[in-house]
C-alpha cells in the first residue's frame, strides 16, 4: 500500500466559540497544535523508581499564522471568551482526519509586514478541555475573493514617518490567561482569570534620513508618547483593516550603524488597557 | 547505604495495625537532654543524661492505599506504642503527633505524618525490596471534598490536619516511660476558594447575636463537618477523612490580576482519646 500525503488543498482551519458553530480561518499559511503530558516521576524508599503519575495542567496549544487578505477578522471577536476548533485534513481532500481543541483562550494576536511581503496577523491560543481527536469535524467552504494586502498598501501615521522610511511594523497583543482550577474538577477549569493590563507592544524598523533619537533622561516627568496608526488599504483606497495606538510609550530605540548598509533606527512603543475588550475596541476599531 | 534502602513501615504494638509507605522524604533526628553540674571545692563539670534520648521521625509519602491511610488514623487518640521503622533505623516506642493531607487539583496527593520515639533509635540492616512496583497515588484532580453547612461551593485547595498531644511520664529509675497519658487531639480541614464561590453569609464565624451558638445546619456558629474522598485518577476510591466542628478562622486577600480568594478553617477538637 502507498504512502499518501497531506499537503495545503487537504487542511482547514476551523474556530468559533466554545459552544458554537465554528467557521473557517480564511488565509491560513500555517496550524501548529501540540500537547505534552507534565508527568512526575514518582521514587519511594526502598524502592526508587516506582511510576509516574501528572503534576500539572493537561493543557495544548494552538499557534495559526494568516495572511490578511479579508476586511474582516472573526478572531478579534473570539478573543474575549472560550473558543473551540478543530483542523481537518484527509488525503486527497477527504477531510476525514482531525485535530480538536476545546475551550481555548486566545493568548496572542501578532500582526506584520516588511517591505515586500503580504502583511499578516496570526494568533495563539491555550485548550484547557482538550487537545487532539476529540469527535469530528463538521466542515464546509464558502469561496472569497482574497486580497492579499501588500506593504505598499499600508499606511503607516507617525510623527517622524512622513520624512523617514520605515521598513517594517510589528504588532503584539498578549493575553495572559490563569484557570483557577478546582478540587476534583478533573483538569477541566472553568474559571479564569486575565492579568492586566493587556499591553500592545509595536515594533518599528525605520530607514534613517534625518531622525535622531530622544534622550533617555528627558523621559522622566514626560514619557515619550505618541499615537500610531496603520492603515491597509485594498482596491482603490478601500481601507480594510485598521491598528491604533493612542498615547503608547516608547520603551526600546536602538540606532545602528555599518559600512555597506543604510543607517538603521528600531523602536519599540507599548500601550497598555485595562481590558480585553477595551484593547480590541481602541486598537482595532 | 541510600534512598533504595529505606523502606517505611509502622506497626501499632497494641492495636495491631500496620502500614507501609512509599514515603519521598523521610527525616529522622534525636537529641538529648544533659544536666550538668558542679560542686563546691571543684572546677570540673559532671554531666549525666536527665532522660532517655528522645526523637522525631517526619515523613512525606505518596498516598496510594486506604490501609496506608486506617494505619494512621487507627492510632488516632491512642496510647500504645508504634514501632516505626525507615530502613534499618527502627523507633520502638514512637506515638503519633500529626498527619497533614493536601489537595491541590492538579497534583499527586502527598501525605506527611510525625512520631515522636522515646529511647534511643535502633539500627540493623536493610536490603532493597525486589521489584520495584508501580504505584497510582491519589490525585487532587480525582478526589472530591464534601462540605455540609460551610457554604463553599468548589475549592482551589484542601488540607487535612491532625495533631495530638500526650503528657509522657518516667519514674525514678526507668529509661522508658513508665506512663503516657492522652491531652488533647484537633481535627482541621482548611479550604482555599475564590470569594465568589463561598456564601458570606454561611460561612460566617459567629451567629445572628454574635455569642450564641446556632443550630446545625443555620450559618455562622453551628456545626458543620467536611469530608474529602480521596481518589486516583483511575477514580477508585482510596479512602475517606472528615471533620465535623465548627469554623475557626476566615481570611480574605486579594492580589493583582486574581480574583479574592478565601480561606476558612474548620476544626474539631477532642480529649477523648482510647478508653
Amino acid at each position: 500500500m502507498a504512502y499518501g500525503r497531506n499537503y495545503y488543498p487537504d487542511q482547514q482551519v476551523f474556530l468559533g466559540a466554545l459552544n458554537g458553530t465554528p467557521s473557517e480561518i480564511k488565509g491560513v499559511q500555517a496550524f501548529d497544535g501540540s500537547w505534552n503530558v507534565p508527568y512526575e516521576q514518582m521514587n519511594a524508599g526502598g524502592y526508587e523508581f516506582v511510576g509516574t503519575e501528572i503534576q500539572g495542567e493537561l493543557v495544548g496549544d494552538v499557534s495559526v499564522s494568516r495572511y490578511i487578505i479579508t476586511g474582516t477578522d472573526p478572531i478579534t471577536g473570539l478573543i474575549n471568551e472560550p473558543v473551540s476548533g478543530f483542523l481537518v485534513y484527509g488525503t486527497q481532500e477527504s477531510y476525514d482526519k482531525v485535530f480538536n481543541f476545546k475551550r481555548g483562550y486566545i493568548t496572542s494576536y501578532e500582526s506584520s509586514c516588511s517591505l515586500g511581503d503580504i502583511a499578516t496577523c496570526d494568533f495563539g491560543l491555550t485548550a484547557y478541555g482538550g487537545i487532539g481527536k476529540i469527535g469530528t469535524g463538521s466542515r464546509s467552504y464558502t469561496p472569497i475573493e482574497a486580497q492579499g494586502v501588500r506593504a505598499s498598501d499600508i499606511t503607516l501615521t507617525t510623527e517622524f514617518g512622513s520624512t523617514n522610511a520605515i521598513q517594517s511594523y510589528n504588532l503584539s497583543l498578549a493575553f495572559e490567561r490563569s484557570p483557577v482550577p478546582k478540587v476534583g474538577q478533573m483538569f477541566e477549569p472553568i474559571d479564569f482569570t486575565t492579568a492586566l493590563p493587556i499591553v500592545a507592544t509595536l515594533g518599528l524598523e525605520v530607514l534613517v534620513n534625518d531622525m535622531e533619537l530622544e534622550n533617555v533622561k528627558d523621559v522622566v516627568c514626560s514619557g515619550f508618547a505618541q499615537d500610531i496608526l496603520i492603515e491597509m488599504n485594498k482596491c482603490g483606497e478601500l481601507a480594510i483593516r485598521s491598528f491604533t495606538l493612542n498615547d503608547s510609550k516608547l520603551v526600546d530605540s536602538s540606532i545602528k550603524a555599518d559600512i555597506g548598509s543604510n543607517m538603521t533606527i528600531s523602536l519599540t512603543y507599548e500601550a497598555y488597557y485595562n481590558s480585553i475588550t477595551g484593547a480590541i475596541s481602541k486598537i482595532m476599531s | 547505604m541510600n534512598f533504595k534502602n529505606m523502606a517505611v513501615s509502622i506497626s501499632g504494638k497494641d492495636s495491631g495495625l500496620t502500614g507501609k509507605y512509599y514515603a519521598d522524604s523521610i527525616t529522622i533526628s534525636e537529641s538529648l537532654g544533659e544536666l550538668n553540674f558542679s560542686t563546691l571545692g571543684n572546677t570540673s563539670v559532671g554531666s549525666v543524661t536527665a532522660t532517655a534520648p528522645q526523637g522525631t521521625v517526619n515523613l512525606s509519602f505518596y498516598v496510594t492505599t486506604g490501609e496506608e491511610i486506617s494505619a494512621i488514623t487507627g492510632h488516632y487518640g491512642r496510647t500504645g506504642f508504634i514501632e516505626v521503622q525507615a530502613g534499618p533505623f527502627v523507633a520502638t516506642n514512637s506515638l503519633l503527633d500529626s498527619f497533614d493531607i493536601e489537595f491541590t487539583p492538579d497534583s499527586i496527593v502527598k501525605g506527611s505524618m510525625g512520631f515522636t520515639y522515646f529511647g534511643q533509635i535502633h539500627s540493623g540492616s536493610s536490603t532493597p525490596a525486589t521489584g520495584a512496583p508501580v504505584i497510582i497515588p491519589a490525585h487532587g484532580a480525582a478526589s472530591t471534598l464534601s462540605l455540609q453547612n460551610v457554604g463553599v461551593e468548589s475549592a482551589r485547595s484542601a488540607a487535612y490536619g491532625f495533631s495530638q498531644s500526650y503528657d509522657v511520664g518516667y519514674s525514678i529509675g526507668g529509661a522508658t516511660p513508665a506512663r503516657v497519658t492522652f491531652v488533647e487531639m484537633t481535627k482541621t480541614i482548611g479550604i482555599e476558594a475564590q470569594a465568589q464561590d463561598v456564601n458570606f453569609n454561611q460561612s460566617n464565624l459567629t451567629g445572628t447575636s454574635g455569642i450564641c451558638q446556632n443550630l446545625s445546619g443555620e450559618p455562622g456558629f453551628s456545626v458543620k463537618s467536611g469530608f474529602v474522598e480521596i481518589k486516583n485518577l483511575c477514580n477508585e476510591r482510596v479512602g475517606m477523612l472528615g471533620v465535623t466542628g465548627y469554623l475557626e478562622s476566615r481570611e480574605f486577600s486579594a492580589a493583582p490580576g486574581e480574583n479574592v480568594q478565601q480561606s476558612l478553617n474548620l476544626v474539631e477538637t477532642s480529649v477523648e482519646g482510647e478508653c
